[in-house]
Formats: C-alpha cells, structure tokens, sequence
C-alpha cells in the first residue's frame, strides 16, 4: 500500500492508528479495532468527543510495540474467524503472554 | 524442562504500569478536572486514554470504592446545580398552583410557560445523557472490575438514579410533579382543541420511560409506569367522565358515537406521538368505559337512539353504534336487546294494524248492507290483509337483513338475535302459518305470473324465511297442503314448476316427512292427467268401432285422488261424509263408462265420486245470447234438472230439486244462493225474491239473463280466504289431536329403542324430535305418557316413580287407535 493511499484512508477513516510507548506505530483497520475492544470502541466511537477520536490516533502510554503488534494481531484475529466454529490457537510467543494477559484486561478484548 | 524451549522466559509485565504508587487524591484530581470538563461540554480537549488509564490505575490500586463514590458524589452535584439553576427557574407558577382559573390569554401564557419547562427539562435530561456515556466508556473498567465484583449498579444505573434523586423528585425543586402537572395540562389543552409542542412532551415522556424507581430497574418500575401512567389515566377518566356527560346532555345518539369515535382516535393517535405504546390499550380503555360501557343503554335509549337509527336506515350510524358497542360488549347485549324489542315491537305493530283494517271494514261492512255478503266480504278483505300483512313482515325482514348486512358486518350473533326476535312477534301471533301458507298461495295463482326464474326463486326464498321462523310446522303443513289441494283442483297454480321448487325448499328444511303427502298430490294430478288422455283415446275409439255418429255431448275430465294425501276440502275427509248426488242421465252414463273404463285399468279399487270438488262447462242459451257457464258440478245437475221441464209449468220447488238432485242440503242450498241470489249471476229465478233459501221457495229458469262476457263464472269456485273463527277452531282442534298422535308415535319410537328412560329425558327427546315440526308442550307429552301406559305400550318402573318401561308389544295390545301411530 503506498503512502498516499494510506493516507487517504486514514482521512477516510478506514483506518486507525495505534501508538506504542517506545514510538511504534501500527495502522490497523478500525473496524476491526472497534469490534474486538470495547476500550477502543468507547475512545474512537463516531459519537466519543475525545481528542483520540478526532485525530484517529491512539496513544497507549502503559504498553510496548511487541505487545501492541499481538493485540493489533489479535483483533485480524478475531475478525477472521468471527462467526466460526473450528478456531485454530492464536499463537502468541510465549515471553509475552504475561503481559498479554494484562494489556487484553486493559483493552478490554 | 523440555529441551526444545531451553530459553523461552516469560517476561514480567513491566512494573512501570502496575507497580508504581498510586496517590488517590492526586489521580482524582486529575480526573474531577477532566470529569467536570465533560459536564460543561469541553471534552474535545481531553484525552480519552489518558483517563482511563487514570480510572485503570485506581481501580487496580484498590481504590475502586472511593473513586465511585467520588465521581457519584461529583455528579450530583452536577445534577444539584443544574436543577437548581437551568430547571428550577423555568418551573411555571400557574402550573404548580394549577387552579384552572385562567382566560384565554392566561391559558396561552399557560401553555408557552409550560412548553418552556418541558424544553429545559428536556436539554438537562439530554445533557445528562451525553455526559453520562463519555463517564460511562472512560469508567469502563471501573464498572467491569470492581462494580461487577462488588454486585452494585453500574455507575450508569447509578446516574441515572442519580437524576431521578437529585434533579426529577428532590424535594427541593419538585420538577417531577411539575412535569406530570404541565404534561396533563397540555394533553388537556390538546383535548381541547389547541395545538401543543408533542416534540418537547414526547422527550420527557421518554426521559420518564428510561428511569427506574430503583437501581434493579425492573420493567414494572419505570418511572413512566408509577408516576406518570397512573396520573394519566386517572385525570383521563375524569376528563372523560365530564365529557360524556356533556355530550349526554347536548348531542344526539348518533353525533355522541360519532364523537366517542373521534376520541377514541384521538387517544391511539397521542399515544402514538408521544406516549408509550402500552398505555395506547389503557387509555383506549378508559373511554371505552367512560364514554361507552358506562352510558350504552342510556344513549341508545335515547329518543334519538338506535330506534331511531333503525328507523331511518341510518346504516352508517348503526355501524357506528355496532363498533363501539362491539368494544366493550362483546356479546351486543345492549344493541341486541334493542334490536331485538324493535322488531317485535314493529311486528306486533303489523299485527295489530291487521286487527284494525279487519275491525274498520267489519264495521263500515254491517253499517253498509246487510250481514251475509258482509261476512264474505269481510272475509276476501282479511285474506288480502292477511297477504298484505306477509308483505310487510318480508319488508321488515329486508330492512333488518340490509341493517345486518351493511352495518353489522354479518355478525353472526345480531344474525341469530333478529331471527330470535322474528320468530317471535310470528310465532306470537296465532295466525301466521295460516297467512304465510296463504301468502304462497296468492303468490301460486298471480303473483309469480310473468316474473322471471330467478324472481320467482327470490319470492320463494323469503317464503321459506318466514317458514323457518314458524314453530308450528304441522299447522302451516295443515293450511298449505290444503291451499295447495285448491289450488290443483280449480287449476288456479300458474306454475307446476313454481310448486315443485317451494315443495322441494321445504322438504330440504324439514325433511322427507314433511312433504310427502304435497307430493302425492302432484302424483295425483300427474296420473290423473295420463290417465284422461287414455281415456279419450279409448272413447274415440270405442266410438269408431260403433261407427254411431252421437255426438259427443259431455266430456269428462277426471281427477283420481289418494284419500291419504288430500285434506279435506269441504267438510270432511273425502270419504268421512259420503257425497252422493244423482247424476241426470247423460252424466251418469259416462261415469258409468268411466268407472268401467277405470276399473279395467286398475282392479279392485274403490272408485268414490266427489262431486263437490269439480267445476263443469256448459252452454246455455238465453234469450239475448249463448253463454258459456263455468258452474260446480252440483250448479250443473241443479241446471239441468230445468232442461227437460214442460213449457207451461218450468218451475221446480226446493223440495222437487232436493229428490231429483239428491245434493247434499248444505251444498244444494250453497249452490242455489250462488244461481239464484247472487246479483250478477242469477240464471234462476227464486220466488219468493229474498237472500235465504227456504224449502219453500220455487226456481224458475232465468231466460232473460244478461252478462256482458260470454264466459260467466258462477260462484262457490271458492279461492282461499282466510278462515273464520269457527274454522279456525276446528282446524286448531285437528292439530292439537294430530300433535297427540305424533308424540304418542315419538315416544314409542324413542321406548322402542331405549327400552327404559326416566321421565325428563324422554320429554327432552321427544322435544328434540318434535322440534322441526312444532313445540309441545310438556304437559301434553305427560298426558300422552299416560294415555300409552294405560293401553300398556309403556309401565312405570317399580320403585323408580319418573322411570319407564317399553312393554314388547304383541299383537293383541294393539288396539284400533294404534293405527294412527304409524307415521
């Protein structure tokens, strides 16, 4: 995807983007985002006034890239295999999974 | 360890989020700050992750309890200010006081105060709303973690408490009952006629419905529901009860359900703009009980009520009547009782105008002329009341049908009530199956004539209406078999067809019984008409073969009838009074030849000549001119007995005509009165002149009779009329003694097959046996009981008093009366 199209898709809000706390970005569609947390879905909703939602930019000051890049997994994750009943086992390194644990408490997902 | 994952190392999640000390006051601070920026509509500025985090890390800490009752005490205050200084001021004064002593200005005034405060109360309650969800998601984790752990209401269950408390019904401010005040107040106005801001009502009924009398929130505990609806259909009962005392007071019937009917509408139409759906059932209720339920009878029995309605073929009124009564009656009790006393009202109505037609002409009849033609008169006057009457009763039924058809919906249950009604003003009246019975008969001989198959088939159809309203079957059956044995004998019937299909109706209401001996008739005449054309055949030929060129001077028509199927025509079963006559010599002959002719056909039948049944053509010459006579066959053997007398002395005494004819004395002296007194008729001359026949009197042959037809009929070709009192007596008497005999047969049938029974249960099924036929009484079936037992068809069960028993009947038992029993 070029920048510009990413850009314009951004403007279009198709997509959202999610910033770690060592300066990773990730752009993720949010809908997908909004569908598996209900964290995000109360920051980005149409209707929320917050200054989250009018930039399209997530801040999340308490979390690392490595673990933002699982949960941004998770929610494709959860979008590809809503729905389904044979689910195959998200695999999540093993090193992470404490705080995986913790951030989806956080996320609320 | 598994030697595959020799450096795998779950990291510890970083104490940076979880570990650090966290100063309850400081991350509040932080938060009311933010929070109290939602409130006054500053959230764009705010960072959304910022305070959840915050709300995070208090709840991790432990610190769940303060911080929810912080933010709640930080919304009640909220809440406080906002009653006290957005809501508060916009309450109307008038309306807290609300006397209802306002003019029309004030009224207006009234009306934009109290639409003010809706609209505030209105932006408040939005307000809340909005900040409630943003507190909501940023509290999100609160509510997950420690509310759902600690089983307390969320903090949105919470504020929305909150705003009932603090702001709807703090004791302070008393907006909740200014607001039902001002809603009432402009439902009333709108009830009124005035236009009101639904939008503003609408929202805070809305508000209403959204809050909870407790944090459970329980459907049944919306606020809607305890403070307002009770309110609403309160004031609504009361506004409704006044109106329909207005509207009793100052509308007609039909104008009052007109406006019940708009009401009505009115209510669905606000409950739809701006109540809930489920008060639309209540309210709709509250003026079916106030302006219908309570008031039906009352308004319908109004002089300008359903009678009325009915009266004038007001279908679209009636209709009216019909829906609404049907809403809170759904039997049409009311509506039917009327409708039902209407009809019989209007029934009894008919019968008793035809009691006073009969009475005016019997009076200005005796006042006219003397009393013999008066009586006859009288007569043919009832008979055409009497078919004037069923005409009127068959318009009636009309009116009602179109009633039930255009503005009743067919509702099977007025249906069965007009039948109701019908069958007894009919029934009521002692006459009706004569009337009905002559009805037909006058329709038979004129009324179907050149009217289409299809009009003919309407005019017997609502025959049969009224036939089924009749109870007393067996009678009807009496006058119409006897109509109808007239009517084929005088060969007055227009059309056999016609007949045919009313005998058929009627076998297809009642059944094969019923109709079997008005059959039998037709089978008479048909056989009888086969059985004439063989017989001229047989005549002419008997003729040729003799080659004798007599000329044939009489030609004889015979009808053979089965004694069983006819009734008695005149007097008596034919058969019961023996008729003899002597023919004149040229008729005698004939018969003769007739019966031999009948005999040789059919061996071993009685041949029984009824003379007085018959009609005969003949020519005579008068001085003027040659005229065609259609006499009784007794006229013509009295007429005849002048043909042969000496021209010096052509008179005949009564005595003399009594030995040469032989006639019967009641049926000679009818038939001279016809020949002799009846003005327009006279072909014999009486002396000395006077309306009785005496056996002294003495007949001469009218020479000089003059008539302006060449065709005259001659009297005693009696049509059906209507009976005397004194017929009708006898033919009561035949029927109460045919009834007898046709419960006795019942009973035996219904013994024959139960063996025992007890006393109510036989009675029940002999009724229901009966039924189709007439009602009997039940006193007459104990009579009959009693009459089987004492000729022991049936004995009384010992020790069992209302039980009893068939007696196997053998051969001696049956007495001659049993006879009567087969039927």
């Amino acid at each position: 995807m070029s920048d510009s199209e990413q850009e314009q898709d951004l403007n279009d809000e198709k997509f959202t983007v999610i910033e770690s706390n060592d300066g990773f970005e990730y752009v993720v569609i949010k809908s997908y985002a909004l569908e598996a947390s209900k964290m995000l879905k109360g920051m980005l909703d149409k209707e929320s006034p917050f200054i989250e939602a009018q930039e399209n930019r997530v801040r999340i000051t308490d979390f690392t890239g490595s673990v933002i890049e699982q949960i941004c997994l998770y929610f494709y994750y959860k979008h590809k295999y809503k729905g389904e009943t044979v689910v195959p086992t998200m695999e999540i390194p093993v090193d992470l999974l404490l705080q995986m644990l913790i951030a989806s408490d956080y996320f609320a997902c | 360890m598994c030697a595959s994952r020799p450096r795998t190392k779950i990291r510890a999640p970083r104490r940076g989020l979880t570990g650090d000390h966290v100063d309850f006051d400081e991350t509040w601070g932080v938060l009311a700050q933010s929070l109290r920026e939602i409130h006054s509509q500053n959230a764009s500025r705010l960072s959304f992750e910022e305070l959840y985090r915050n709300a995070y890390k208090l709840v991790l800490k432990k610190f769940g309890d303060r911080l929810y009752q912080n933010v709640l005490d930080l919304i009640s205050d909220h809440l406080l200010r906002v009653g006290h200084d957005d809501v508060r001021p916009l309450k109307p004064n008038s309306a807290v006081s609300g006397n209802g002593l306002f003019s029309g200005s004030a009224e207006l005034e009234r009306r934009e105060a109290g639409t003010r405060f809706l609209i505030g109360l209105k932006r408040a309650w939005e307000n809340h709303l909005v900040c409630l969800r943003m507190i909501n998601d940023v509290l999100m984790y609160m509510d997950r973690s420690y509310c759902s752990d600690k089983d307390i209401p969320s903090i949105y269950v919470a504020a929305m408490g909150l705003f009932r408390d603090k702001l709807l019904y703090n004791q302070d401010f008393k907006v909740g009952e200014t607001l039902n005040k001002i809603i009432l107040d402009q439902i009333r106005m709108e009830r009124d006629g005035d236009v009101i801001d639904r939008n503003s009502i609408r929202s805070c009924i809305c508000m209403l419905d959204a809050l909870y009398e407790s944090d459970k929130e329980l459907p049944t505990e919306k606020l809607y529901l305890t403070r307002f609806e009770k309110e609403f259909l309160a004031s609504s009962t009361e506004f409704y009860k006044a109106e329909a005392e207005k509207l009793m007071r100052e509308c007609d019937t039909a104008s009052y359900f007109r406006l019940t009917s708009k009401r009505l509408k009115e209510e669905t139409d606000r409950v739809q703009a701006f109540l809930c759906a489920a008060t639309e059932q209540k309210i709709v209720r509250v003026v079916e009980k106030e302006m219908i339920e309570s008031n039906l009878k009352e308004i319908l029995k109004t002089e300008t009520g359903l009678v009325q309605m009915i009266d004038n073929d007001k279908y679209e009124d009636i209709e009216l009547v019909y829906r609404l009564s049907l809403r809170v009656d759904k039997d049409l009790t009311v509506v039917k009782s009327i409708c039902k006393a209407r009809i019989i009202e209007m029934g009894k109505e008919l019968i008793k105008n035809l009691g006073a037609a009969g009475e005016t002409n019997a009076a200005t009849g005796t006042a006219s002329s003397s009393k013999t033609p008066t009586e006859s008169q009288n007569i043919t006057n009832q008979t055409l009341l009497s078919i004037d009457w069923v005409e009127k009763v068959l318009v009636l039924k009309d009116k009602f049908d179109r009633i039930l058809e255009q503005a009743m919906s067919k509702d099977g249950g007025m249906h069965i009530a007009f039948t109701q009604a019908f069958s007894e003003f009919i029934n009521d009246f002692n006459r009706s199956a004569e009337y009905v019975s002559l009805f037909l008969d006058e329709n038979m001989k004129k009324g179907i004539k050149g009217k289409s198959e299809a009009e003919v088939e309407a005019i017997l159809d609502k025959a049969i209406v009224l036939f089924r309203y009749i109870s007393d079957k067996d009678r009807f059956e009496r006058y119409y078999n006897k109509h109808l044995a007239r009517r084929l004998l005088t060969q007055r019937s227009i059309s056999h067809d016609s007949e045919k299909q009313m005998i058929a109706k009627m076998k297809l209401e009642v059944g094969i019984a019923f109709t079997t001996k008005l059959e039998g008739m037709f089978r008479d005449m048909n056989v009888s008409d086969d059985l004439n054309a063989e017989y001229k055949a047989a005549r002419a030929e008997a003729r040729n073969a003799s080659s004798s060129s007599a000329p044939k001077k009489v030609e004889l028509t015979v009808n053979i009838l089965t004694p069983t199927h006819w009734p008695s025509v005149s007097g008596g079963l034919p058969g019961e009074e023996t008729q003899t006559c002597t023919f004149p010599e040229e008729i005698k002959s004939i018969v003769q030849d007739f019966e031999t002719f009948y005999m040789s056909k059919h061996n071993g039948r009685l041949l029984k000549w009824q003379p007085q049944l018959g009609t005969a053509d003949i020519r005579a010459t008068f001085a003027h001119r040659k005229h065609e006579l259609n006499v009784p066959t007794h006229s013509m053997i009295i007429l005849l007995a002048f043909n042969d007398l000496p021209d010096e002395d052509p008179t005949l005494s009564y005595e003399q005509l009594k030995t040469i004819t032989s006639i019967p004395e009641n049926d000679l002296k009818r038939n001279l009165q016809s020949l002799a007194v009846a003005p327009k008729s006279r072909i014999l001359i009486k002396k000395p002149m006077s309306r009785e026949i005496n056996s002294t009197d003495v007949f001469t042959f009218n020479k000089d009779f003059q008539s302006k037809l060449t065709r005259v009929k001659i009297g005693l070709v009696q049509s059906n009329r209507v009976e005397t009192e004194k017929e009708k007596k006898e033919t009561d008497e035949k029927v109460e003694e045919q009834r007898g005999h046709q419960i006795e047969a019942a009973i035996v049938r219904i013994m024959k097959q139960r063996k025992t029974m007890n006393h109510a249960d036989l009675t029940h099924e002999v009724i229901g046996q009966l039924s189709n036929r007439f009602n009997p009484e039940p006193t007459l079936i104990k009579k009959r009981l009693e009459s089987l037992m004492e000729r022991e068809y049936i004995e009384r069960v010992e020790g069992q008093r209302s039980v009893y028993r068939y007696l196997v009947s053998f051969p001696a038992l049956i007495r001659p009366s049993a006879a009567m029993l087969i039927v």
